[in-house]
């Protein structure tokens, strides 16, 4: 699987960034993309060969991973690093549209077109909001679909062609969980960190439009 | 290995900001680690639990014998171990970014509002001298390309913090390796954990490929740990030099030029002409700091010396100020325009220096001028 896409896509919305968000980008590739790449996926490779249940009942494995993994971690995880990532094209295609637009009329229309003000700052704030958005969406639903934050050594099952309620084992369950730990905390330290950005940004533009009235009043 | 790209191009950016000892860090960490793991690491734990036998037909005593013999992978620990402690040098590099986006912008401000002093009639030569210099130190001070960064006041002390927090993260990954296997993986594993029905006998596969492994990267490990110390050592050692040496030296040796009082000292030492290249080219410690690259303005520097020299300026022979400067933790020595209100006598005896001096006081030496 290759991520070099997503970190091409995320090298360039570092352009039109603030610190934070230059954080956040940091924070994504580093915790999050390459533990993914390097640690995470090696780790869920074999899930199912591994998943043994004790019977020797033909199919009763096969249904009873289906019942507790309805989405595997390791995808899970993968599609929300895609769609986390994805609102941060907002920006980059709409500093693209500046540029367009200036080509196109042949003159200098904006100070500088990557500098995040007017309707470029309303991207940026949509952007955060749906990051933060997604992330929460991704976590809760997570908690919903495995009840939890939690990997159990032992589960037990009855679906058929299980003929009884049959013991069936995980396996690394203590890795997957220290992972499962990391990721979510990293999930959480992006939430804070869109977080920070969104309100740091309102306050930093709420104050200037504040400035600028007061000095229009005062003239 | 393709995926240790995304830490590589992060780490490359660093390599080019750091001290000697810190770019062998990097170049350890590159080549000993993350080539090794990703190579050859990687593949000889590859089959690991696939292969991991227990002498037991029992469903599920394999499994959890497995993890309760390795909770964590001993690949994934070292990938692990790779990141955090690879984080404070980002933090470090992002800390010097901004430093240097902040400079630029205080100096595009500065053009600016000299600009408009201009419009308001101060004094036109000084304004447009001002102005031109602004904009080539704008250009050649903090070039992240080509330029250097100059460890000093905050900047120098994120390094150190950096390198601190460094050898805390080796120190406790080495630590807990040990905790949880030891130094050595043993062929046998005898395992009981339900529902394994008696004690197993289980057998990893591999062992003795894994610890050569293990022991290789403990090695590395213990490698990385001392060349930080080193580095802190090095760092440390300058600066108690450095602060061990100033009591005894004329006024001017940490910044030269300071001819104010009390009052306006802090005000001069922030704005002091540049440092005397000739020295530069001496320094002590053999370091080459090639601030010019053009023949007329060292030309113009030697004369600049002079002149310089006879309007009292002392520098104790061997002591380069450019070096020295780097480990005040005063307010950074700045451009020279960056005063709007400066004495003016002091100002125009200085103002004989060329442009070409000005704009060649960039470091320009591989290695970061500490």
């Amino acid at each position: 699987m290759s991520w070099v896409f997503l970190r091409d896509l995320l090298s360039g919305v570092n352009k039109y960034s603030t610190g934070i968000g230059r954080i956040w980008v940091a924070v994504v590739f580093l915790f999050r993309l390459l533990v993914y790449v390097a640690a995470a996926e090696n780790i869920w490779k074999r899930e199912h060969d591994e998943f043994e249940c004790n019977i020797k009942q033909p199919g009763c494995e096969n249904v009873c991973f289906d019942h507790f993994f309805p989405v595997s971690h390791i995808r899970f995880w993968a599609l929300q690093l895609i769609m986390v990532s994805t609102p941060s094209l907002l920006v980059v295609f709409h500093v693209a549209y500046r540029e367009n637009r200036e080509k196109h009329h042949n003159q200098k229309l904006y100070k500088n077109p990557g500098k995040i003000d007017g309707g470029l700052l309303c991207t940026y704030l949509i952007s955060l909001i749906l990051k933060t958005g997604l992330e929460i969406f991704f976590l809760v639903l997570f908690y919903k679909l495995y009840n939890g934050f939690k990997i159990p050594r032992l589960v037990k099952c009855d679906i058929k062609p299980c003929p009884n309620t049959v013991d069936c084992y995980i396996s690394k369950p203590t890795e997957k969980m220290i992972f499962l730990y990391f990721l979510v905390a990293t999930s959480c330290l992006c939430i804070v960190l869109n977080l920070t950005e969104l309100s740091y940004l309102m306050f930093k533009y709420s104050i200037k439009r504040y400035l600028k009235r007061h000095v229009k009043n005062q003239q | 290995m393709g995926e240790w790209s995304f830490l590589g191009d992060f780490l490359e950016k660093v390599h080019k900001h750091s001290t000697v000892v810190g770019k062998v860090w990097l170049t350890v960490l590159f080549i000993f680690r993350m080539l090794v793991l990703g190579t050859a690491a990687e593949s000889s734990w590859g089959d690991e639990q696939s292969d991991f036998m227990c002498d037991t037909q029992q469903p599920g005593c394999e499994n959890v014998c497995y993890d309760k013999a390795f909770p964590i992978s001993h690949v994934r620990f070292w990938v692990l171990q790779i990141i955090f402690v690879s984080t404070p040098s980002l933090v470090y590099m992002g800390h010097a970014m901004h430093t240097v986006r902040m400079e630029e912008k205080r100096k595009m401000k500065e053009a600016e509002l000299e600009a408009r002093e201009n419009k308001n009639g101060g004094d036109t030569y000084y304004q447009q001298k001002c102005s031109v210099a602004e904009k080539e130190a704008k250009l050649s001070g903090w070039d992240e390309a080509g330029g250097q960064i100059i460890l000093r006041g905050s900047l120098l002390n994120t390094y150190v913090y950096s390198i601190l927090i460094r050898t805390a993260m080796e120190v406790a990954f080495i630590v807990g390796q040990y905790v949880l296997y030891g130094i050595f993986l043993e062929t046998l594993y005898i395992c009981q954990r339900a529902p394994c029905p008696h004690p197993v006998n289980c057998y990893v596969s591999r062992p003795t490929e894994k610890n050569v492994f293990i022991v290789f990267m403990l090695a590395v490990a213990v490698l990385s740990l001392f060349l930080s110390l080193a580095e802190l050592y090095h760092l440390g050692w300058k600066k108690a030099k450095e602060r061990c040496s100033r009591p005894y030296k004329a006024s001017p040796s940490t910044a030269p030029g300071r001819l104010e009082s009390a009052p306006q000292a802090e005000r001069a030492q922030m704005y002091t002409p540049p440092p005397d290249f000739n020295q530069c080219l001496s320094s002590p410690n053999g370091k080459f700091i090639s601030p010019f690259s053009n023949k007329m303005a060292s030309q113009q520097n030697t004369a600049n010396f002079a002149t310089e020299r006879v309007h009292g300026q002392e520098d104790a022979a061997g002591e380069g100020p450019f070096i020295k400067s780097s480990y005040v933790e005063s307010p950074e020595v700045a451009s020279e325009c960056a005063a709007p209100a400066f004495p003016e006598n002091y100002f125009n005896e200085k103002r004989r220096l060329s442009k070409a001096s000005r704009a060649s006081s960039k470091a320009r030496s591989d290695d970061l001028s500490v």
